[in-house]
């Protein structure tokens, strides 16, 4: 309970810092927007163009990226501490948080990027825009599991990020990690898992489980009949989430042990 | 001449530093190629399944390929707004400071990092590629020596609009301090206008047109249209003069920041 208490406060902490210079806190969040826009107008203006993709529309493409994008903002306000959390263990700036009177790891979450919210209003925007053009693809139960999709899709993305970090206990360079599960699968989960080999879409299901970020939940949503998989699969992203998020702290406490300071 | 002379092997031991830089971590190397080849391996994907569906508009399956492999080339190589980054440090940190009292200007010291970085990551991150692709004769390219002649000069003049840029970049940092904006400005044209994910024809009309008052198209969807022959050569002559205009625009732009920034600079602490 004390812990949970002591991230809010470092939340809060982080959320009043990124306040203390407003215009510059708007400037970001509106060329985010304008960033994250120009990714979604290359992937809906050719896919516009193109008709479909493996039997996928535009439309559908769209709430895929969407689900995919969402859960990567949310991972990325959460998370976005651990980016840094190498050179902190290069630099023995570490050992510091060691001494506190609190998990390591909850001082390194609380400090959040409070700049994600930029990608949560624009992703609101885009669901505007495909409420107006296909009203069918909302109802009360289809909100439901779009909700507990992307709390599901932003676990499975932030325990990619814990175990990114954790793994620096060994490397002490974690940056690449980021970069590969940030840009390197970024552009993967854009589009539909079918079109890809039989080996890295089996590796994206069942070992690490990013289709379940964006490519599953999309089925519940658009009405689609799934083929080639178990047509339970697309509800399951928040039990395999927790899952992810859990053994992705085991990992990260493991590493802790085996943590010995550089002295400097 | 000798004052020349020692100008350039200063920074020429500059470009070797940050290219053996690139080198340090063979692990390391080994991710960054992993990285590269998940993002080519979804494009390939994306034209396979694209082609399998008979959709005919465009180029065939092997220049889609071709396209992709180049724009991936390509992209691991330019350093991405690494200009913008080191001005912004400099500039925030108060290095700027220690980088005027040199005998080389920021700006070649910059450049010099800049080319040692690309040289390196060409090594690390496209070679590698390039080697496997032509392993695979997964690149078709034109085979006529005026296209090549045209493509270098393409090329060539498209990597230097890509550090105008980055250099415009840069210099605006000693107005904002903060570079993250202008990074995300500058992405967001990329994105949606080089044609570094998807090729530009690949898109409506209405969107191609408004590309072409764009800088991005020149540094990668144009010079690599051009050596996979999706660009005819009767359009050459409006795309030089689209890129000079670019390159003579921009370049002003740079000349004329990089003269106002030597009258702002100013450096925190004492």
């Amino acid at each position: 309970m004390k812990s949970i208490l002591i991230y809010f406060s470092l939340v809060e902490i982080s959320i009043k810092t990124k306040l203390q210079h407003p215009f510059l806190f708007v400037i970001e969040m509106i060329t985010t927007i304008m960033m994250f826009v120009a990714e979604f107008i290359t992937v809906y203006l050719f896919a516009s163009k193109i008709g479909n993709l493996n039997g996928w529309t535009s439309n559908q493409l769209a709430v895929m990226y969407i689900f995919t994008v969402c859960a990567g903002a949310i991972q990325n306000c959460f998370t976005n501490g651990l980016r840094g959390f190498s050179s902190q263990l290069l630099s023995g700036n570490f050992d510091t948080q060691l001494i506190r009177p609190v998990h390591p790891l909850i001082v390194l979450l609380g400090n959040i990027y409070v700049g994600a919210i930029a990608i949560i209003v624009f992703c609101i925007c885009i669901i505007c825009y495909l409420f107006i053009t296909i009203p069918t693809y909302f109802s009360f139960i289809k909100v439901i599991w779009f909700i507990i999709s992307i709390i599901g899709g932003s676990m499975i993305f932030s325990s990619l990020n814990i175990v990114s970090s954790g793994l620096a206990y060994w490397t002490y360079d974690s940056e690449i990690f980021f970069k590969i599960t940030k840009n390197g699968t970024r552009q993967l989960l854009w589009y539909p898992i079918d079109i890809y080999g039989t080996i890295i879409r089996d590796v994206i299901t069942y070992v690490i489980p990013l289709a379940f970020i964006g490519y599953f939940p999309s089925y519940i949503i658009t009405d689609k009949t799934i083929t080639g998989f178990p047509s339970f699969l697309p509800y399951l992203s928040l039990p395999i989430g927790v899952i992810c998020f859990t053994l992705s702290i085991v990992f990260w406490n493991k590493g802790l042990k085996h943590y010995q300071t550089i002295g400097i | 001449m000798n004052l020349i002379y020692n100008k350039l092997s200063s920074v020429m031991y500059l470009i070797k530093i940050y290219f053996s830089m690139k080198f340090l971590y063979s692990k390391k190397i080994f991710l960054e190629l992993l990285q590269t080849s998940l993002s080519l391996y979804t494009m390939i994907f994306i034209w396979l399944s694209l082609k399998s569906t008979g959709y005919t508009d465009g180029g065939t399956l092997n220049s889609l390929i071709t396209f992709s492999v180049l724009s991936t080339i390509l992209s691991s190589s330019l350093p991405s707004d690494l200009i913008c980054r080191i001005f912004e440090k400099d500039v925030i940190e108060g290095n700027i400071a220690h980088k005027l009292l040199r005998p080389m200007t920021p700006n070649t010291i910059v450049l010099a990092e800049v080319i040692g970085t690309m040289a390196g990551a060409f090594i690390v991150n496209s070679m590698p590629i390039i080697i496997i692709s032509l392993y695979l004769k997964a690149i078709h390219l034109q085979t006529s020596l005026y296209v090549w002649i045209v493509f270098i000069v393409a090329i060539i003049f498209g990597i230097v609009i890509y550090f105008l840029i980055d250099f415009i970049a840069g210099y605006l940092c000693f107005w904002f301090y903060y570079g993250t904006h202008i990074r995300h400005l500058i992405e967001a044209l990329f994105i949606a206008f080089s044609g570094k994910m998807i090729p530009l024809f690949l898109f409506p009309e209405w969107f191609v047109n408004i590309s072409e008052w764009t800088p991005a198209r020149l540094v990668y969807n144009d010079p690599i249209s051009i050596i996979t022959g999706l660009m005819p050569p009767s359009e050459y002559p409006s795309f030089f003069i689209r890129l000079f205009i670019w390159v003579i625009v921009l370049t002003f732009i740079t000349v004329f920041l990089n003269k106002s920034m030597q009258k702002r600079v100013f450096v925190q602490g004492g």
